[in-house]
């Protein structure tokens, strides 16, 4: 997981300039958006992430079955087009007798919420941070960045088990141990976008009208800081699944009899043999998600940024 | 350069303080108590359990715990695992090379087709190739790895019973650890090439789910980095004077698109030794993903700080590293940091 | 997967078929290798440090003997190390006849000069027992198991009467004592590798590098990965039918059964309980069980409010349907338990009336405790599985609904595992899903241990019930060394037990082991540890 994290790293590395000016002028919607549908790649990552957010909103309406009823007798039935499968269950059931479909459609509520909650968490902890270490600067800068060192130092999955074993295994704690991992990434991007900011004219301008600090920061140069993160937290939506879902997997995640994807993955390994389709579909659901965010991220980083434009 | 080395150290030495506190400090915040766990259900007299706390030290408060761990790491000196009685710098030597092997191996895969694959697609720009190699890679950098990692044993394992299920070598291979690393010590063993195959076979799906991730990133960064190179003007000027259009994208695309491409293999050659945790609980291999994870659970303090002390100051060589080469190639980037 | 075959056709010489070309292997070690997958790593070479399993079976169990040894497969005690031994009448002294005719094992980096003699178990045991021996305090030892045991205080002094006898002084007549020289860290070391050892300044060397006298000689341990044994050419039982012996290390499951499916173990530790049915059928591969040296119960605080009351205690032992328990926590991997010690082991009383279920009977014994209304009470069930216990959360939950259906209203606790050993061990529980796996095959290992008055401040007694019939019971037992008279003093403690109810007695859960239909001559031991003595694969 961490293997992702990082190798993400060198992608986004080509952003930390920041880009400027399209501060809510219509046509920046507009161009921004020509270059973002000319994307294919990027159009089809939209569509899978709608699609996925649909799934995600339904759930209880689509799912033929409760994700935790168990269907007595009908323990590790294979998908319907295998032998011995049957339509009540098209993609079979698992080793207890739980609807596969209905799990996996639970699933993807808890993935999409799990992807929102890491983002949402960490983009805002990281964006803080990040802003308070560029505005400030002097010292407060430098112990920040000295932090944010010693956490990218740190061997991530190993972080993210050590907090998950700090703080018990549950979905929740999961989520809390992967934020805090990638929260250096947002401090970092922030940061130096904001040292970028800060000598431009505009901000010279508003301090030599009076503009306090916290209007200055918040109010002046954020929203100008803004395309990198969206992007970053696009990138980092696919990031939070994966890597909840690899603690899943270690069993470190959802408790059962939680849908989570990669939690019924490690369940399913015990039937890598017997029943390979408890395995080939909660791994599908997590590579279809993840690789759809990460086309939309490469969608608007291309059309926010325009430097990359060819 | 030896100031930008000068002030690169003074960067380093605290961010090696601050992961040995937040090492140290976390290990420790996990609730439940070493000594409790090798008790187990047997109970103990409070006597006893004085005793063996004492033993490993953690009779102490945790300021002077800490002195103590700083003490003995500044001297070389990690401490002993709690579970093996035996120091942490030895039981960490006996796995790395496992995971050495693992990473290499992992890399050399993911450069020998990431960067062809990088290379073709930027050169036949728009091709069925590009958008053949891109798409594989896209989805290769998305791919969860501990279930690639299934579904490889599943199908050339389980299903065609090309590959062990794990292990590092066929079990009729008596192979002592000279380096640690089985691809060397077999010819010292005198095992020669089918103990060379045995230990290739055992590497394949290992290597390939750990290098998954590698390549994709490789051949997504070759390929951009060589889209720029081409664009510049010198590359149309070599053409104008009449070099080959193979010799224009070899000899002076390549070199200078290599750069950042090198960058990027850097980073991950200093990831992918956290990347090999997930890699080696599913083919249980024997390296220190393992183990890490293996003592975390059984609060073995001394080897999860020293252990991660250890890897992060490998990761933050190997970033030094990359900055120096960098440094080295551009003077631009001295003058900055 | 159907396409995957015609890949294969396909791909497989151009792919892989490659390193199928070459000869089989040359230099591949002779004779017959026999490979274990073990389910985990040792933590050390020296049975006198270990505490688990698998430190044991590569230990003491392999490269080590006693003086006395359990019989292959059982817990009787034979002759080992020691040809004879002799009990003092005051049962303080115990005099060992040694043999003479052992060999140590010659390593890469020890050859014996001398046999085994009297030296050798004085060096064993002080090592141990004095804290300023120079071996005491090598690689951290603290000997946790030996004193655990008690040993450290029981055992006076080790003399060397002659060359090939030993007496051991006790503080006090112990029966048991003879057991707990079976026991694994009682397995007897080299003093002679020893003074070498310190003559060339590498103390450290006597537990990663062992010499014992037993059946296999240590070669080489690659950490978490194998160890490699080759059999003792010169054993005292006699150099045994496989020539390398390999223990695979394994830690999950599944892949263990598959690798024994493909032929690349002989035999399995612990194979998924899942995949039992399907390993059964194969055949190419049997599978071995026998119930365990072990028992799981709920213990019930009588400190705490309303347990010191027996009544309540026995409601609800009838309010329990402990046989619905056996299925959905054990998959039928158990048997029911009704005494604290299990049907395998000698003084197991059958006589003792069991409780049935019976809700009814629960509440009218609530009733009488004046608790017609019911109670409400913690329950902590443990948060890992154990082999007396696979599920502890989910047996509680299936208790919670038991005793809901009497009134007792229980809300369910739990800690991570260490924790919850120690507010256990403190008393802090009310109710605790607990269990234990026995050491030495001798009833006092149960019947004391667990619930002797002395083991309340121990720790290990979780009900803190302390009842002076059966106290001195089992305290006359431990002194006495005539054997038909202690099984009848166990026996009655059981009848007391039971009728005094401080536990809810569960289940003594199966051991299984899996291997190849060609291994002959392994035994499973009560104790769950693997030996591989005289085992062989047929052709």
């Amino acid at each position: 997981m961490s293997g992702v994290a990082e190798s993400r790293a060198p992608s986004s590395g080509a952003l930390p300039e920041p880009f400027d000016g399209y501060g809510g002028a219509p046509s920046a919607w507009r161009e921004f958006w020509e270059s973002f549908s000319a994307n294919r790649g990027a159009l089809l990552g939209l569509a899978v992430v709608g699609a996925f957010a649909l799934v995600a909103l339904l759930a209880p309406w689509l799912a033929p079955y409760d994700p935790s009823a168990v269907h007595e007798g009908a323990f590790k039935l294979p998908p319907a087009w295998q032998e011995g499968g049957s339509m009540a269950h098209v993609l079979g059931t698992d080793d207890v007798g739980r609807d596969l479909l209905s799990r996996l459609i639970h699933g993807a509520r808890i993935s999409m919420g799990v992807g929102f909650m890491v983002v949402a968490f960490s983009m805002t902890t990281g964006v803080a941070i990040g802003l308070t270490a560029g505005y400030a600067g002097g010292w407060i800068d430098a112990a920040i960045m000295r932090m944010t060192d010693v956490m990218m130092s740190l061997p991530s999955i190993l972080l993210a088990i050590v907090v998950v074993t700090i703080l018990g295994q549950d979905l929740s704690n999961a989520i809390v141990a992967v934020g805090v991992v990638v929260v250096p990434n947002f401090v970092r991007l922030v940061r130096a976008s904001v040292l970028a900011e800060k000598g431009k004219p505009y901000v010279v301008a508003s301090r030599s009208f009076g503009a306090g600090h916290f209007r200055q920061a918040v109010v002046n140069i954020l929203p100008n800081c803004l395309a990198p993160v969206i992007v970053q937290a696009t990138l980092g939506f696919s990031d939070g699944i994966l890597n909840v879902a690899a603690l899943g997997f270690l069993g470190l995640g959802a408790k059962p009899p939680t849908a989570e994807w990669g939690t019924m993955l490690s369940d399913g390994r015990a039937y890598i043999e017997s029943a390979s389709w408890l395995v080939t579909f909660p791994g599908l659901c997590i590579l279809a998600v993840v690789l759809a965010f990460n086309l939309l991220g490469d969608g608007l980083r291309d059309a926010l940024d325009p430097r990359l434009k060819r | 350069m030896l100031a930008f080395l000068v002030r690169r150290l003074f960067v380093v030495i605290p961010t090696l303080v601050g992961v040995s506190l937040v090492a140290f400090a976390l290990i420790r915040l996990v609730p439940g108590d070493p000594v409790l766990l090798l008790i187990g259900e047997r109970g103990a007299s409070p006597e006893v359990y004085e005793q063996m706390k004492a033993a490993y030290g953690l009779d102490k408060s945790l300021p002077t715990q800490y002195g103590l761990f700083m003490r003995s790491a500044v001297a070389g000196d990690l401490g002993q695992s709690i579970h093996s009685g035996r120091g942490v710098l030895e039981e960490f030597a006996d796995r790395f090379p496992a995971t050495l092997e693992l990473g290499f191996v992992a890399l050399f895969f993911a450069v020998l087709f990431g960067l062809p694959m990088g290379i073709v697609a930027a050169v036949k720009r728009n091709s069925v190739f590009d958008y053949a190699f891109m798409s594989v890679s896209l989805v290769g950098y998305s791919m969860p790895i501990f279930w690639w990692g299934l579904i490889l044993i599943l199908f050339f394992s389980v299903q065609l019973g090309w590959t062990p299920v794990s292990g590092r070598i066929g079990i009729v291979y008596d192979v002592p650890a000279w380096s640690g690393f089985l691809l060397v010590d077999v010819w010292k063993a005198g095992e020669g090439w089918a103990g060379f195959w045995s230990a290739v076979r055992h590497l394949l799906l290992p290597a390939t789910a750990l290098g998954t991730i590698p390549l994709a990133a490789i051949a997504r960064m070759t390929r951009s980095s060589m889209l720029e190179v081409l664009g510049e003007d010198y590359m149309r000027t070599a053409r104008a004077k009449g070099v080959s259009r193979a010799g224009v994208i070899v000899v002076h695309g390549l070199r200078n698109a290599l750069v950042p491409v090198v960058t990027v293999i850097g980073l991950l050659a200093g990831h992918i030794v956290t990347g090999a945790v997930l890699t080696e609980t599913i083919f249980s291999w024997p390296g220190i993903g393992r183990w890490l994870v293996a003592s975390v659970a059984a609060r073995d303090y001394p080897v999860v700080q020293g252990g991660i002390l250890l890897i992060a100051s490998a990761v933050i060589l190997i970033n030094t590293m990359v900055d120096l080469a960098y440094a080295w190639a551009n003077p631009k980037m001295r003058l900055q940091s | 997967m159907k396409f995957a075959k015609g890949f294969a056709v396909g791909f497989a010489p151009a792919l892989i078929g490659l390193p199928f070309a070459f000869p089989s292997p040359a230099a591949a070690a002779a004779g017959k290798t026999f490979v274990y997958c073990s389910e985990g790593s040792p933590s050390t070479f020296n049975p006198q440090k270990g505490t688990d399993g698998p430190t044991f079976n590569a230990s003491s169990r392999t490269i080590y003997n006693r003086l006395v040894d359990f019989e292959k497969g059982g817990t009787k005690i034979l002759p080992s190390l020691a040809e004879s031994w002799a009990v003092s009448k005051d049962g303080k002294s115990y005099t060992f006849q040694l043999r003479r005719d052992v060999d140590f094992h010659t390593t890469a980096s020890f050859a014996p000069k001398r046999k085994f003699n009297a030296d050798d178990v004085v060096f064993t045991f002080e090592r141990m027992l004095k804290p300023g021996h120079p071996y005491h305090n090598v690689n951290g030892a603290t000997y946790e198991y030996f004193k655990s045991m008690g040993m450290d205080k029981l055992i006076l002094d080790v003399k060397k009467v002659d060359p090939y006898a030993v007496r051991f002084v006790l503080s006090k007549p112990e029966s048991p004592f003879l057991a707990n020289m079976a026991m694994d860290f009682a397995s007897i070391l080299s003093a002679e590798y020893a003074t070498l050892l310190t003559k060339n300044n590498r103390p450290e060397k006597i537990d990663m590098e062992p010499v014992g006298t037993g059946p296999f000689v240590f070669k080489r341990y690659e950490k978490d990965n194998q160890i490699r044994y080759v059999a003792h050419p010169s054993y005292f039982g006699g150099k045994q039918a496989i020539d390398n012996l390999v223990f695979s290390i394994t830690p999950d499951a599944n892949v263990r059964y598959q690798k024994l499916k493909r032929g690349e173990c002989h035999l399995i530790a612990e194979p998924p309980a899942t995949d039992l049915k399907a390993m059964r059928a194969d055949g190419g591969l049997q599978v071995l069980e026998q119930e365990g040296l072990n028992v799981g119960y709920l213990a019930m605080n009588v400190q705490k409010k309303p347990f010191g009351d027996v009544k309540v205690r026995k409601a609800v032992n009838f309010a329990l349907n402990r046989k619905s328990y056996l299925d959905a926590i054990y998959h039928g991997n158990a048997s029911l338990a009704k005494n604290p010690i299990p049907p395998t082991m000698w003084s197991y009383n059958e006589a003792v009336p069991d409780y049935e279920y019976n809700p009814e009977k629960a509440k009218q014994l609530l009733k009488e405790a004046g608790l017609a209304d019911g109670f409400k009470a913690k329950l902590w069930a443990m948060p890992i599985s154990r082999p007396y216990n696979p599920n502890g959360k989910k047996m509680a939950e299936m208790m919670q609904a038991d005793l809901k259906k009497v009134g007792i209203e229980v809300e369910i606790v739990t800690y991570d595992w260490p924790t919850y050993l120690d507010k256990a061990r403190r008393g802090e529980h009310e109710m605790l899903l607990m269990g234990w796996t026995g050491d030495n095959g001798d009833p006092d290992n149960f019947m004391n241990v667990l619930l002797g008055c002395g083991a309340v401040d121990g720790g290990s007694n979780y009900s803190r019930w302390c009842q002076k019939r059966y106290n001195g019971l089992i305290d006359d037992a431990r002194v006495t060394s005539d054997m038909k008279k202690r099984s009848e003093m166990y026996g009655k403690a059981q009848a007391i037990f039971k009728d005094e109810a401080p536990w809810v007695t569960l289940a003594h859960a199966k051991v299984f082991r899996a291997m190849r239909k060609e291994v002959s001559g392994y035994k499973m031991s009560p104790f769950g540890t693997d030996s591989f003595v005289g085992v062989d694969l047929r052709k």
